[in-house]
């Protein structure tokens, strides 16, 4: 498979206008080349610029998965370098890079197209009015929030999203207190997929596992959780355990990853008799870590469960957020609890 | 080799579409859309070698231009225009005059003699009226009185009108009584430049050149039809202009009419200027007349309001250059139609067109009904949306299908997808802009994509109740955030049928 950016054009200063035009313009030269590809709209708000940089490098390689249009928003100040709000009328502060990129992945060449923009003033507060005339028609809308639930001022381009797509973990990293609130809120708007919740999804089902058969489970609701590992994805895995499990939330305990290298660990201790989950590291360090094999120890089987990772490196955790769109009722109850009881 | 007739050299080199040759007048030279529209659309025909050597263009307005100057506004509209632009602008004439005086008039035959003389024009007409709408009449009336509408032997003699065809059916049959008192109807080409683009022309190609669509294209299948027309421009500086006209006579009333009438006519026997037309009419004819009490339910007129379009902050409709802040004209118009015949019955057509919407775009959208029944879990069918047809008339023109489609993996989801045809991919060659297409048929004589006087009255029989609801206030001003898709209301409207909008 081969990779490789078939055209590009960047401007420090220009406008949507220049760059709807300046697309059509590449996407014609490109479409005489390769065949291109559609199947989503990707938007990403990213928060500041050094985090665009690594969200387009965390989103090139998705086109030959799920192509389409990608589109990094960075809003980086709400008013203009002097402060100002603007004027009505007044062209935006807007800097603009658009690639088209293509891979044979598929045995065919196909292409797609990754847009970023970088606004400054007030347009920030409104980057509805830049995502809407990108949008490809007829295509669903994934919106990355790559800064946190609350990175969109603006409730507009929430709306105009099929579904939203948030790193709770990273969300959390930022110290703010009210994430579970935030996403709670962003999840009663539109289907949410948290990356923090899909990447625990092998432990979870590592878990899981230990409490088949039936007689397993005698008791559960009494055992004492103890969930150490970054701190989201701990308190999500907890969360889960009290609403599927109905463990007493006072059994729970969470604690950090005690060598800070994002392992994700849950000792579940029943009636004397404890179990392991050793999911390895759910979330990298950095964009694009990669996590190695978990394991799960039984306390009534002598075989360790290998817990089949994978799923931790962003990229393919978008993926896996872009292939199953929709609610997912269990992240929306393990949210509640993580949102009342933690 | 004979020395009369069609050269035999020439037998393969020509366009395929050749203006005979013709003086094409216009009044209103110095204006917007002759610099924007019409002498760019010449260049490209010229460069396009579809017109005569024996062709001329002769301005006429009441600016104070000579010759050299209008030859350089026509250079100035079209800079690289190339050889052929350059040596055709170095024969253009101009007469400068009032409308309505005989003295223009008279210039006027005299320049167009010596253009015959010189040109070869052969008294060949074709008028063009750039004007604004109040002068259509009073050109016309001076072209009948001055023995100028009708051609002399061998020649023809053809007037072209922009829109608006009248304000009100009334004034829409006053102008026509003042077209036809100089003019038959076969010389009168009312232009709508929505039928010159290559996408609005391809319903037709759509419908009738392939067996899989017309069988389904009827009241079995198609749950409903949307029409959407969104512009991100606001009024610019035509507010005046606008103040007298709003969304529904501007573009509701002639080109979503004429787009309406594609989508929806019967089989013509023939793809020509008559087959086309009646079916047109009688599409038209089929869609109900809203009683006037009705239209506060069935229409929605909105006015925009400051807000933010492409990145940019815009100013409320009411704070736009010439327009009275007070206003009520309308920026956005949405509406449910109901067509009566047996094709569409029960079919609703929703159409909705507005300024300082998200972005610019035009598209015929049929979606079908659902299944009757599905076969699968619900919550993995939950993404499956109903069959759609969509024409995207501009910009990235082309037609897309959805439908459902399995989703890779061991469970049976399925989700929408969409099959994708782009002009730009499937043809390398550029499409010719509406006006390069339009002239050319007036040149040549083909009225198919012209509007007939009949499908005027029938647009306004539709649009008239509505003017007098807005006209009596019977329906409420409804305001929308300029960058937002309309007002509340709008959505409202569709919603309480059970259906909505695309996002386009």
């Amino acid at each position: 498979m081969t990779e490789g950016l078939i055209g590009s054009w960047s401007s420090e200063d220009s406008s949507l206008p220049e760059v709807l035009g300046r697309l059509e313009r590449l996407r014609r030269e490109a479409d005489r080349t390769a065949s291109r590809a559609a199947v989503v709209n990707l938007v990403v708000v990213a928060a500041v610029d050094a985090a665009a940089d690594r969200v387009v490098a965390s989103v090139a390689g998705l086109g030959a998965h799920h192509p389409g249009r990608i589109v990094v928003l960075v809003p980086e100040s709400p008013a203009g370098p002097d402060g100002s709000t603007g004027t009505a009328g007044a062209a935006p502060e807007l800097a603009a890079r658009i690639e088209l990129r293509e891979s044979d992945a598929t045995g065919r060449r196909l292409w797609w197209e990754v847009v970023l923009l970088r606004a400054r003033g007030p347009v920030c507060g409104h980057l509805e009015s830049l995502m809407q005339p990108l949008l490809l028609h007829d295509l669903p809308v994934a919106l990355w929030l790559a800064g946190g639930a609350s990175t969109v001022d603006s409730p507009a381009v929430v709306a105009g999203a099929h579904h939203v797509i948030v790193s709770g973990e990273r969300a959390a990293a930022t110290g703010r207190s009210s994430v579970a609130d935030d996403l709670a809120a962003l999840a009663a708007r539109r289907p949410l997929a948290d990356l923090a919740w899909l990447a625990i999804e092998p432990a979870r089902r590592a878990v899981a596992r230990l409490f088949d058969p039936p007689e397993r489970r005698a008791g559960l609701s009494g055992a004492s959780v103890a969930v150490t590992g970054p701190p989201w994805s701990s308190r999500l895995l907890a969360a889960w355990l009290v609403e599927r499990a109905g463990i007493d939330p006072r059994l729970v305990t969470l604690g950090a990853d005690p060598e800070g290298a994002g392992r994700l660990r849950a000792e579940i201790d029943l009636e004397g008799r404890a179990a392991v989950v050793d999911a390895g590291a759910v979330w990298p360090a950095g964009a694009g870590g990669s996590a190695g094999p978990g394991a799960a120890r039984a306390w009534l089987g002598p075989a360790t469960v290998v817990v089949p990772h994978g799923g931790s490196d962003t990229p393919t955790l978008l993926a896996a957020a872009l292939t199953h769109p929709g609610r997912d009722p269990r992240y929306e109850a393990a949210l509640a609890v993580a949102a009342g009881m933690f | 080799m004979s020395d009369t007739g069609p050269n035999p050299l020439a037998l393969g080199l020509e366009a395929e579409r050749k203006a005979p040759p013709a003086a094409l007048v216009v009044f209103g030279a110095s204006g917007d859309l002759t610099s924007r529209k019409l002498l760019p659309a010449l260049a490209a025909l010229a460069r396009r070698r579809q017109l005569s050597d024996a062709f001329a263009v002769v301005g006429v307005a009441r600016s104070p231009l000579s010759d050299e100057d209008f030859r350089k506004v026509a250079a100035d509209a079209v800079p690289d225009g190339g050889p052929e632009w350059d040596d055709l602008v170095s024969g253009f004439r101009f007469v400068q005059g009032e409308y309505g005086h005989p003295d223009t008039f008279d210039a006027l035959q005299t320049t167009l003699a010596e253009v015959d003389e010189a040109r070869g024009t052969a008294g060949n007409r074709v008028f063009y009226l750039a004007t604004v709408p109040d002068q259509f009449s009073v050109v016309a009336g001076a072209l009948g009185r001055h023995g100028m509408s009708r051609p002399g032997p061998g020649s023809f003699c053809r007037i072209v009108v922009e829109k608006p065809f009248g304000r009100d059916p009334e004034s829409a049959r006053e102008l026509d009584g003042a077209m036809h008192e100089a003019f038959d109807e076969d010389q009168i080409y009312r232009i709508d430049h929505y039928l010159g683009k290559e996408t609005v022309q391809n319903v037709l190609a759509l419908r009738f050149a392939n067996a899989i669509f017309e069988p389904v294209w009827n009241r079995r299948y198609v749950d409903h039809v949307q029409i959407t027309v969104a512009e991100s421009l606001g009024v610019e500086h035509r507010g005046g202009f606008y103040e007298t006209a709003g969304a529904l006579r501007d573009i509701v009333q002639n080109h979503m009419m004429q787009v309406l009438g594609l989508t929806l006519l019967e089989p013509p026997a023939t793809v020509d200027a008559q087959g086309i037309r009646d079916e047109k009419v009688k599409a038209l004819r089929a869609v109900e007349i809203m009683p006037v009490d009705e239209v506060a339910t069935s229409v929605v007129r909105g006015q925009y309001d400051s807000g933010w379009v492409e990145g940019v902050e815009v100013p409320g409709y009411r704070h736009e250059e010439g327009v009275a802040p007070d206003s009520r004209t309308d920026t956005f118009v949405a509406m449910a139609l109901s067509v009566d015949n047996w094709r569409w019955a029960g079919v609703p057509v929703f159409l909705r067109t507005g300024k300082r919407l998200p972005k610019r775009v035009t598209e015929v959208a049929m979606t079908f009904h659902r299944v009757p029944h599905l076969p699968f879990a619900s919550k993995l069918a939950r993404d499956l949306e109903p069959n759609s047809l969509v024409v995207r008339v501009q910009p990235d023109e082309g037609v897309t299908m959805s439908f459902g489609s399995k989703v890779p993996g061991s469970q049976f989801r399925v989700r929408s997808v969409s099959m994708d045809f782009s002009y730009g991919a499937a043809f390398l060659e550029e499409s010719p802009e509406a006006y390069e297409r339009l002239l050319l048929d007036s040149m040549i004589g083909d009225p198919t994509l012209f509007i007939r006087t009949d499908e005027v009255e029938q647009s306004w029989r539709i649009v008239a109740p509505i003017q007098e609801a807005w006209a009596q206030d019977l329906a409420p001003l409804t305001r929308y955030s300029a960058g937002s898709w309309g007002p509340r209301e709008a959505d409202r409207l569709i919603e309480s049928t059970g259906r909505r909008w695309r996002r386009p």
